[in-house]
Parts: structure tokens; C-alpha cells; sequence
């Protein structure tokens, strides 16, 4: 028996060192006092006034650094969300890796026709299915945006509506301002049976974004003190451009960031203490080139993993990206960028790694995206696993049995263990050229759009109680009607 | 502003095994070596072996572990490697990352008509000058077998095809101790001269112990020839989890140092500090097709894995990537070269292989190659890290700007937007309309264009008549001493 | 003389802040018409920028460095300009639809349109049908150009063109549409006269709708 062992359960990576994330900590606190943030909502710009905070100029707020480090203190370095039927499965702990979509893109190509067309609810409604069906998938968030409806002003009820009747799994959810996500909450606090219930056992996170650089608008400001008030998990995101609504060096995009953030987090905080409250956000350049907002640049995945070093060392959950691309269609391109930005996103440890499926650098939501990305989790997660070394993996015994110039492929140790260390592929063909002529020179497209239709024609998860369905319909309907 | 006890990372940082593990590893391999040994089946390593205390018994050997240290401990830490032009070198020393093909597949892509077929001499040209073009590609190898020559000289063939279109150094292949020296003598000539060679070595010899435990007549006798002539020797196994090592990977990691450092051993004792590299191929046997499969995540976490051995042990590391299962271009072979090429560049691997490898190994690929290469370019960028100073932190520029401004027209951003972002060759990040206006392009497409404009374009280093007539002259006697090998069977 | 409307130009392209000044002033200084140092030396430096952009060998920081220089020359030219050499460049407004915030590929399409030595009033975010209006009776543009990131907000695209022609200017004026969410389809549906698909492509069209 060993004694006095470390071992590494999983590849260990990083970013940044600890001198490196402190002097951007600072950095942050120091743009905080010096620059602070504009702010667009009296009842923030009140409770600033009312604390130690410097409000000048109408609406411009500058900390100082000990209210943040104060506020850090109140915030959960742990999150657990609940799916629909009530079971604990997403965690937010540190270095817990969770993968799924991003939200509201407007376009799709047809199945049918192959063209490029808007998102519609059905849409979204099979993005749910795949995403339910698929096991490397351990959250949903819309994939496309709801255009169908009959105002865009309430596009997010609906949104919801066909998100939630889809899949179990937990959510994430935009909403279009303060009002949307008093009725997004209350519809997911009739499927938990109260509001205790959900404070207890999130059903969804509420995704705000502010506004790089440095503008806190009324709609996430609003959003942000609702979720405080009821406890809503949240994420408070800019999504800086490096070059454009950010510095263009990376570590310049993170000080912003984190500034822009700890905003909403004294901000918060200020309102009620100990909100469920998630930080990162997509991090990327601007394209010089083509002025795209980058989804498939290296310099996001580095970005995501520097940022997610840093959430660790705050202790609070991180919101990355990855398993996205600039890429027009499904091509090496797609795949590529898609793999990188997994891989990275993976080995830095994130808790939510979002955006998985994305095309068309965040405009297109594409379904078989989604079915290609979950064999590219599975093949990074099972990289994620590690190396197991013990006397039964290091196999002295079976080494010196076998021999120079044996074979390892009868023995029984093979047949005990290969199961459980080999990864199966499901989608990657493996056959010699000879199988694969023979069997028609299938493509990994054509492979992933059989199972897409497989899953689509086979798979429906468990139906919304009815009277639930009725009560949240009831409160979409009035929501249409208030904004006609 | 000054920072003092200031400790930066300087590159992303990345392992797979802990120090614990690596020892138990290490000693698992030097366990083996004495007690079960390997089979060596060449009198003269043998016997060299036996001299320095270890014990044989037939063809096996059982190495001590002191014999092992010996050998680490004389080993250069670091070895460096010459363009033949004058243009450069390649350093082998920890965590320092080049990529390359690989030699052998007995077939090719034809990058003009895209057919599989066999691969002949004229390409070995090709693909050498494909990799001098290529911005990411460090080293040369053939991503073939030569088809159309006499059979028992097509490793020399390849070898003066490929040195005449690049300086990049070519990590070299032969079937046996003769035509080891034919290609040993054009490196010379291109050295100019056996001493300029010793000191300016221009090329990397590769050789290969059979899995489990054995070395063969040819690599022990090719192994010795290098030692002999202070040739940068990577002496490195194939090892296949469930074949022919455990399908345990920590068995499979003390096969594969035990393959590779038993010739290290034997390189020492006939050449003390000769430059060797250990690492290998490292995957699974696939068990639904029995092949061996360059695309399984189990080849990226396993090499990783041996590169942190490597470091462990202080020696230079021999790794694979850019390999696909996949039959063609195509989001299979684009997802299987990104993971194993980012795996081995978060690694710190230094010479690494079978960038270009198709269909598990069976067939070369100049477009793999070109895709790989942009994803090396990409996985480099990642790994750089994050510059983190007064001015990256832009805390003036910041406030400069302000809520609701841009940094678009700021100089700060005029200053560092070259560094900072990476510049895509082949990625399309144009939108949709424009792109659909530019005819809907797959990165597939601009692979291949990229590719035949590289072949249509590139000019390879001039090389001098005088040189040409040597390399003419080896390759005759060569001819002569093959025609006279077959008369006598 | 065309050696120094050709130095003007290089100097631009360059973006040397300092030296176009000095330039500037010195051709100023020389005799030179302010007119005809905006026409052969500026503004054809701008359309090599325009040009390389297209190609690829310029980056959108350069570009706006040499709008930047541009400006920076324009500051001094403007006070002796006429108002039909003014004019002739070219007015454009701009701003981003009502209930959107966002602002940079506005901004970006604005500083490359005073690039290319447009006038440009440029309204901000969340601007209202209403305000566009007003806006559009007080400068008189050529081109007014909308800009939304949300898809919820297109429709106030809609809005602004109908309240155009409300108010009986809708012919005076071109109006061009973009952002990430609109297509030509939308731009059509909506009645507006082009879709600028991207910063470069908007520039060319505007320039076109002035006949440059």
C-alpha cells in the first residue's frame, strides 16, 4: 500500500498564473474607481447613491474596491439547477465541465430546400428534442429565436413555451426586458409548484448582457434586480469585442469585463445579498478583416479559459463558449473551430460551456451541428478522463507474462478493461477503405443527418402536465395582448 | 509601475500526469526491463549490453536499472538540427513544438485529380516542397512509399527528393543498415562534408523497435550505425492499447519507454552523447475494425501522456497528430487533426508526426496536411497565453474611451491588434451574404486551392550542380550494389 | 502639383496624422484651392484605401487610422470650403433603431463613410421613427442609413420608412438598412433602396447613390 500519492483524476491546464490573474483583478478595480460604468435605471442609481459608491454626471458610477471585494463574499461558489421532473443534475461547482447551446439565432437552412430562412417556433422545438436526446448535452438554451410570433415584443414567452415542452433538461433563457422575465418566472415557478420550490431547485438561469463597454441599460439592470429580489440564477455578461467594444489585447478585454461585472455583482449585491450569480460571457475579437464578431478565433477560446482561471480564483461558477464557428455550413472549418474551442473550454474547467452548435458566427443554429458537437464532447470528455495509474493499470504482471513478441489481444486483461477505457465511436467511421466503398462512402454528413432524423422522428420527451400548460398559456396570452 | 515577485505563465500549462504518476510509470518500465527484458536480435548490441552488466540469455536481455540511469544521465538535454541552406535550425529541448508528416503510407491523394493512388517518386518532391511553403511545418517526411523505383532503394529515393526541394530537416527512414549509409552519405554531401555534418547535423534518422519488447536485426543495426556517426536517432515503438501492449494505458505507457529506452541504452554504449528521441505511436486497437486508429481520442491523451514522460525523464519527445481515420477531406478528418494536434501542442511533444495521414495511416494527404497546417497555427495562438503588463492591461485606454465609446479608430488598438489576433489563411469569416456572393466556399475548397497554388508557385532552395552530381553518383552505386544483392539470391 | 495631390494621398493611406497637416496647410499655403486638395489628393487617397480594404491588404484599424487622417485634414479645410463642395461629398445620418443598443457596426460603417469624406450625423442607439425624421427635415441628407442587431427591433425599420413618407420626404431621400440579423429579402419586403451587407459594401453603395 502507497502512501504520500498525488495524482492527476484528469489533465490539469491553465492560463494564467496567480501573479497574472491578480494584477487583472486589480487592474478591474481599478478601472471600477477610476472609470466605474454608466448606469440607466433610477432604483440602481439610488441604492448607489445610498452606499459608498460615487455617482456623478446623472448616471455615471464609479466603486470602490472594497465594495466588490466585500460583495464577493456573499456569492455561492456553487449552483445546482434541477431539470423539469425535479432530478439535481446540472452543477456549478468548480472545475464541473457542462456543455450546451446558445440562445436567439435568427436563421436556419430549410431541411427541405436547403435555403436560409428565420427561426421559428417549430424550430426551436426540435433544437429542444436533439438536445434532450443527446447525452452530452446537459442544458438548453433556445438555439434559434422564435420569429413566428404575433409580437417580437413577447417573442420570449413563446420562446419558452416551446423550449420548456421539449426537453427536461435545464435552461437557460433570454428574455426582452424586466417584464419578460417576470413572466418567464412565473411560468417556471408553476412548474415547480411555488417560488420556494425554484429558489430551491432552479428550472432555468436568466441570461443579461450589458453593454460593452461600460453601460449597465435599463433592460439588464432591470432584469438583474429582479433576480436578486426572487434569487434567479443569472448570468451578467458583456460580450466585449477585443478592438472594437474592448481593448484589443486580450488582457485588456478581461480587466473590462471583469469591471463590467463586478458592477452588476455590488450592484446586486447592494439589492440583496447572495444571488445564485454566474460570471464570463463570449469573449472574442472583432474580425479585422471582416468586422465579425468571432465565434471560431482561437483568441476565444484563450480568452474563455484565461477568464475561467479567474473565476476560479473569485470562487464563482464561469460561463464560457465553445463548439462554435465563423463557418457558413458544416465543413473542416466548422469542425475545426468548434473542436478547438471545446477542447480548450474543457481542459480550463468552465461550469457552463454554451453556444455548442453555433454557425455563421452566432447567426445560424444549426441542428446537425448540435448532433456532430455531442461525438466531439464525448471524444474531449473521454481525453478529460485521464490517465489511470494503479498496479491493475500498470499490468507488470501481464507485460511479463505475455512477453516480448506476444500479443495482448486474447488475454483476459484486455477483455476486463477495454470497455471501460476505449472511447466508441458513434458518428467517426473507422473502416478500411475497402468497407466503406462497399457500404456507399457514407460521409460524417450524411451520418449525422440520419441520426438528426432519427432522434427527431423517435424522440419526445415526457409531456407538460395540462393544467400547467393551460395556466402558462394564460399568462402568454396576456403578455400578447399587453403588447398589442 | 514596477511588480516585483512577479511569476508569469508564459504558455499555457498542461499535463496529463502527476510526478507520482510518472515515477510509478518509470519504475514500472525499469521493473520490466530487468525482470522480463526484451528480445534484442543483434549479436553486437548483445554483446555490448553483456560488457556493461547486463544479463542475456539467447536473444533476450535483461537490463539493469543503473545501466538506464547511466544512459539518461549522458544523454544531450538538447540537440539542435540544421537547415542544410543555412536558414535556420530546429531546437530539440523541452517543450518546444514542431510538426511534420510521415513516411510509408502506400498511398496518395493526388492533389490534382484527388484519386487515391500509389504514391511515386516524383511526389516525395512534391511533398517536400509543400512543406518548405508551409508557414507551421518544422520537418519533413515523406507521407509515402516510393512505387515506382528499384523496391529495395525507394527509402534512399525518397530521402534525395525530399532533401533537394527543402532545407526544413527530413526525419529519414531506411530498410536496413546499406541504404542507412546511402542516405547518411547525401546528408554528408549536403553537410558538405562529414565533419560539417558532426558539427551541423542536417536530418533525423528514424527507427523502430517492435511492440511488445523486441527490437529486430535491422532497427538494433540501423540504432548502432547512427550511434556510430552522431546521427539525431528517434528510436520509438508503435504501440497498440489491447494488441500488442495492455489496453490499460499506464501498461501501455511502460511497454512503450521500455521499447524506446533500451535502444537508448545501447546508443549510449556505442556512441556516448548521441542525440535520442523516445516517444512513439500511441492508440488503441480499435475493437469493431482490428485497426489501428489515428483518430481515436485515446491517441491524443496517450501521447500527451508519453510527452509528459518524456520531460519526466529528460529526453526529447517523438508524438503524433494531424492523423485522421476518415477516407477523405471532410468534418471527420477535421475534428480528429484539431484534438490530437492541440493535445500535442498543449504537450510541449517536440518532433511530431503523421501530420497529413489519412485513412488510418493508409494514405497520404497534401490537402490533411494544408488543413493541418492551419490548425497548428491556430492551436499555437492558444497556447502563447496571454501577455499580461501595463500595457496589454489598457486600464488608460479604458477610461480614454470610456462608457459607450470604441476602441475601432484608438491607437492602442492600431498598436496590437497584429499580435494579439491570430490571421486565418483558410477560415472564411465573412458573412453570409458575402460569402454566398463569393460562390459558397467549404474551407474543403480553399484547402485545395491553397494547395495547388502552393505546387504551381513555390520555390523550393537552390542546391548546386556539384551537389546534384554527388547525390546522382550515391544513388548509382546504390543501384549497382542492389542489382549485385539480387543476382546472388 | 499632382505630386502633392500624390503625397497627399500616400500620407493618407499611411495615416500619418502629423504629416497631412503639415501637408495641408502647406498646399494651403501654396495657393492651392481647398476644394481641389479635397478632390485630387484626399478623397482619391480614400478610394485606394476603399480599394485595398476590398482586396484584403488593409485592416479595418488602418482604414480608421487613415480616416482619422482624413479628418484630421478636413478640420482644416472645412472653414474655406463652399457649401456645394461640402454637399458634394455627400450627407448621410445613421443610427441604430429604436429599442436596440448596439453600436459598432454603426460606428464602424459611420467612421469609414467620413472616411470616404461623407458627411455623417450619426444619431446614436434606440433612435426613434420620429427622431429619424427630424432629423432627415433638419440635415437634408442624401442617405439615411438604419441599423439593427435584434431581430426584435427590424421592424422599426419598417416604421422609419413609413414615417418618411408621412411626412412627404421619403423621395428626397435614399435609405439603406443593415446589421446582422437583415437581408436583402427584408430590405426589399420593407421598401427601403439598399442593404449594406457589410461596412465595406455599404461605403460602395453610398458612394453610388451620390454618383462617385
Amino acid at each position: 500500500m502507497r502512501v504520500n500519492i498525488t495524482d492527476q483524476r484528469s489533465p490539469k491546464f491553465k492560463v494564467l498564473s496567480e501573479d497574472q490573474i491578480e494584477m487583472i483583478y486589480w487592474a478591474a478595480l481599478e478601472v471600477l474607481e477610476r472609470t466605474g460604468g454608466r448606469v440607466f435605471h433610477d432604483e440602481a442609481l439610488d441604492l448607489f447613491r445610498q452606499s459608498d459608491a460615487v455617482v456623478t454626471d446623472g448616471n455615471r458610477v464609479r466603486i470602490p474596491a472594497s465594495m466588490v471585494e466585500r460583495a464577493l463574499k456573499d456569492y455561492p461558489g456553487k449552483i445546482t439547477l434541477a431539470r423539469r421532473d425535479g432530478k439535481r443534475t446540472l452543477h456549478l461547482e468548480k472545475d464541473e465541465v457542462n456543455f450546451g447551446t446558445g440562445s436567439d439565432c435568427p436563421f436556419i437552412y430549410d431541411r427541405k430546400t436547403g435555403q436560409r430562412r428565420r427561426y421559428t417556433f417549430n424550430d426551436v422545438a426540435e433544437a429542444a428534442r436533439i438536445v434532450d436526446y443527446l447525452p452530452k448535452f446537459d442544458f438548453f438554451m433556445s438555439h434559434g429565436l422564435v420569429s413566428d410570433v404575433p409580437n417580437p415584443r413577447t417573442y420570449d414567452r413563446h420562446q419558452f413555451l416551446a423550449m420548456v415542452s421539449n426537453t427536461t433538461k435545464p435552461l437557460i433563457l433570454t428574455s426582452v426586458d424586466g417584464e419578460g422575465l417576470k413572466d418567464l418566472y412565473e411560468m417556471a415557478c408553476l412548474i415547480r409548484g411555488s417560488e420556494e420550490e425554484f429558489r430551491i431547485n432552479p428550472l432555468f438561469i436568466i441570461y443579461i448582457e450589458p453593454s460593452s463597454p461600460l453601460n449597465h441599460t435599463k433592460d439588464a439592470v432591470e432584469k438583474l434586480l429582479f433576480s436578486a429580489e426572487k434569487g434567479i440564477p443569472a448570468i451578467y455578461t458583456p460580450c466585449p469585442s477585443a478592438g472594437a467594444t474592448a481593448p484589443a489585447t486580450i488582457a485588456g478585454m478581461l480587466v473590462q469585463d471583469l469591471a463590467e461585472t463586478f458592477l452588476g455583482l455590488v450592484l446586486s449585491n447592494l439589492k440583496k445579498p447572495g444571488m445564485p450569480l454566474i460570471i464570463g460571457g463570449v469573449q472574442t475579437i472583432m474580425d479585422m478583416m471582416t468586422s465579425t464578431y468571432s465565434y471560431g478565433a482561437p483568441e476565444l477560446a484563450l480568452a474563455s479559459a484565461a477568464s475561467t482561471d479567474i473565476s476560479k480564483w473569485l470562487g464563482l461558477p464561469m460561463f464560457s463558449t465553445g463548439g462554435c464557428s465563423d463557418s457558413k455550413t458544416v465543413d473542416e472549418q466548422a469542425a475545426i473551430e468548434a473542436t478547438l474551442s471545446l477542447f480548450t473550454a474543457m481542459l480550463s474547467g468552465a461550469s457552463l460551456i454554451h453556444d455548442v452548435g453555433y454557425l455563421d458566427s452566432g447567426l445560424n443554429g444549426s441542428l446537425e451541428m448540435l448532433v456532430l458537437c455531442d461525438e466531439i464532447i464525448a471524444m474531449v470528455k473521454h481525453i478529460g478522463r485521464g490517465v489511470r495509474v494503479d498496479e491493475d493499470s500498470l499490468a507488470l504482471e501481464v507485460i511479463n507474462r505475455v512477453g516480448p513478441g506476444g500479443q495482448f489481444l486474447s488475454e483476459d486483461h484486455t477483455l476486463e478493461h477495454y470497455r471501460r477505457d476505449f472511447w466508441f465511436p458513434k458518428l467517426m467511421d473507422r473502416s478500411n477503405v475497402e468497407t466503406w466503398v462497399a457500404g456507399g462512402k457514407k460521409t460524417l454528413k450524411e451520418r449525422v443527418e440520419e441520426k438528426m432524423n432519427h432522434i427527431l422522428e423517435t424522440h419526445h420527451p415526457t409531456p407538460i402536465d395540462g393544467t400547467v400548460m393551460r395556466e402558462m398559456k394564460k399568462i402568454i396570452e396576456k403578455a400578447d395582448k399587453k403588447a398589442s | 509601475m514596477m511588480r516585483v515577485n512577479f511569476q508569469a505563465s508564459g504558455s499555457t500549462q498542461f499535463s496529463v500526469l502527476s510526478e507520482d504518476q510518472a515515477e510509478s510509470i518509470l519504475h514500472g518500465m525499469l521493473e520490466v526491463l530487468q525482470r522480463t527484458g526484451v528480445a534484442i536480435h543483434h549479436e553486437e548490441a548483445r554483446s555490448l549490453l553483456k560488457k556493461a552488466g547486463a544479463m542475456v540469455d539467447g536473444a533476450r536481455v535483461y537490463i539493469p536499472a543503473a545501466l538506464v540511469r547511466e544512459a539518461l544521465s549522458r544523454v544531450p538535454q538538447e540537440t539542435v538540427v540544421y537547415r542544410w541552406d543555412g536558414s535556420g535550425v530546429i531546437r530539440l529541448r523541452k517543450n518546444e513544438v514542431y510538426f511534420g508528416p510521415g513516411p510509408t503510407c502506400p498511398n496518395f491523394i493526388d492533389p490534382e485529380t484527388e484519386q487515391r493512388r500509389p504514391y511515386v517518386r516524383k511526389d516525395a518532391a512534391m511533398v517536400a516542397r509543400v512543406c518548405d511553403a508551409l508557414p507551421n511545418i518544422g520537418f519533413v517526411e515523406s507521407l509515402g512509399s516510393i512505387s515506382d523505383v528499384t523496391p529495395s532503394l525507394a527509402d534512399t529515393y525518397e530521402f534525395a527528393e525530399m532533401i533537394t526541394n527543402t532545407a526544413k530537416p527530413i526525419v529519414a527512414w531506411s530498410f536496413n543498415r546499406d541504404t542507412c549509409q546511402d542516405i547518411h552519405r547525401i546528408g554528408i554531401a549536403m553537410a558538405g562534408g562529414e565533419e560539417q555534418f558532426r558539427r551541423r547535423p542536417n536530418y533525423i534518422f528514424y527507427a523502430e523497435p517492435l511492440s511488445p519488447l523486441t527490437s529486430n536485426h535491422e532497427a538494433m543495426d540501423k540504432l548502432l550505425y547512427c550511434a556510430e556517426n552522431r546521427i539525431p536517432i528517434v528510436y520509438t515503438p508503435c504501440c497498440i492499447a489491447g494488441g500488442t501492449a495492455p489496453s490499460t494505458f499506464a501498461g501501455l505507457l511502460v511497454n512503450a519507454l521500455a521499447e524506446s529506452l533500451h535502444g537508448l541504452v545501447v546508443a549510449q554504449l556505442k556512441g556516448k552523447e548521441t542525440p535520442f528521441i523516445m516517444g512513439g505511436v500511441v492508440s488503441i486497437l480499435d475493437m469493431q475494425h482490428s485497426t489501428l486508429s489515428y483518430g481515436a481520442p485515446e491517441l491524443s491523451l496517450l501521447s500527451a501522456a508519453l510527452s509528459d514522460m518524456g520531460r519526466f525523464v529528460g529526453l526529447p519527445i517523438w508524438s503524433t497528430a494531424g492523423c485522421t481515420d476518415a477516407k477523405v477531406l471532410g468534418p471527420q478528418a477535421a475534428v480528429e487533426a484539431a484534438l490530437s494536434i492541440h493535445s500535442a501542442m498543449l504537450s510541449g511533444a517536440n518532433l511530431v508526426h503523421d501530420v497529413g495521414y489519412t485513412e488510418s495511416g493508409m494514405t497520404g494527404s497534401l490537402f490533411q496536411l494544408v488543413m493541418s497546417d492551419e490548425v497548428i497555427g491556430m492551436s499555437r495562438h492558444i497556447s502563447k497565453g496571454i501577455e499580461v503588463n501595463e500595457e496589454t492591461l489598457a486600464v488608460d485606454v479604458i477610461d480614454r474611451v470610456g462608457p459607450g465609446g470604441n476602441f475601432l479608430s484608438d491607437d492602442h488598438t492600431m498598436n496590437h491588434f497584429r499580435e494579439e489576433h491570430w490571421q486565418p489563411r483558410l477560415m472564411d469569416r465573412w458573412n453570409y451574404e458575402t460569402w454566398a456572393t463569393q460562390g459558397e466556399e467549404t474551407m474543403a475548397d480553399r484547402i485545395r486551392e491553397r494547395t495547388r497554388g502552393i505546387l504551381a508557385t513555390h520555390k523550393g532552395p537552390q542546391v548546386s550542380d556539384e551537389v546534384k552530381e554527388k547525390i546522382e553518383a550515391i544513388l548509382n552505386t546504390a543501384e549497382g550494389r542492389e542489382k549485385k544483392k539480387g543476382k546472388k539470391r | 502639383m499632382s505630386e502633392l495631390y500624390g503625397r497627399i494621398s500616400e500620407v493618407l493611406i499611411s495615416g500619418n496624422i502629423e504629416e497631412i497637416k503639415k501637408l495641408t496647410q502647406q498646399a494651403l499655403d501654396g495657393g492651392t484651392q481647398a476644394g481641389e486638395i479635397l478632390g485630387k489628393g484626399l478623397l482619391p487617397g480614400m478610394d485606394i484605401v476603399g480599394q485595398q480594404f476590398k482586396a484584403c491588404e488593409m485592416f479595418i484599424p488602418e482604414v480608421l487610422r487613415s480616416a482619422k487622417t482624413m479628418h484630421a485634414a478636413m478640420d482644416i479645410l472645412r472653414p474655406l470650403l463652399s457649401e456645394s463642395e461640402m454637399a458634394g461629398s455627400g450627407t448621410l445620418i445613421i443610427g441604430t433603431v429604436e429599442g436596440d443598443l448596439h453600436d459598432i457596426g454603426k460606428n464602424l460603417v459611420a467612421m469609414m463613410l467620413e472616411g470616404a469624406g461623407f458627411k455623417v450625423v450619426n444619431l446614436g442607439t434606440d433612435v426613434k421613427p420620429q427622431a429619424f425624421v427630424e432629423a432627415a427635415k433638419e440635415h437634408k441628407p442624401n442617405i439615411l442609413g438604419m441599423s439593427a442587431l435584434l431581430t426584435t427591433t427590424m421592424p422599426k425599420m419598417g416604421e422609419t420608412i413609413n414615417a418618411l413618407k408621412e411626412a412627404g420626404i421619403r423621395g428626397q431621400i435614399r435609405v439603406m438598412a443593415g446589421g446582422a440579423p437583415v437581408t436583402q429579402d427584408f430590405v426589399d419586403e420593407i421598401g427601403a433602396d439598399a442593404y449594406g451587407s457589410n461596412a465595406a459594401a455599404a461605403v460602395e453603395k453610398a458612394k453610388a447613390f451620390v454618383g462617385r
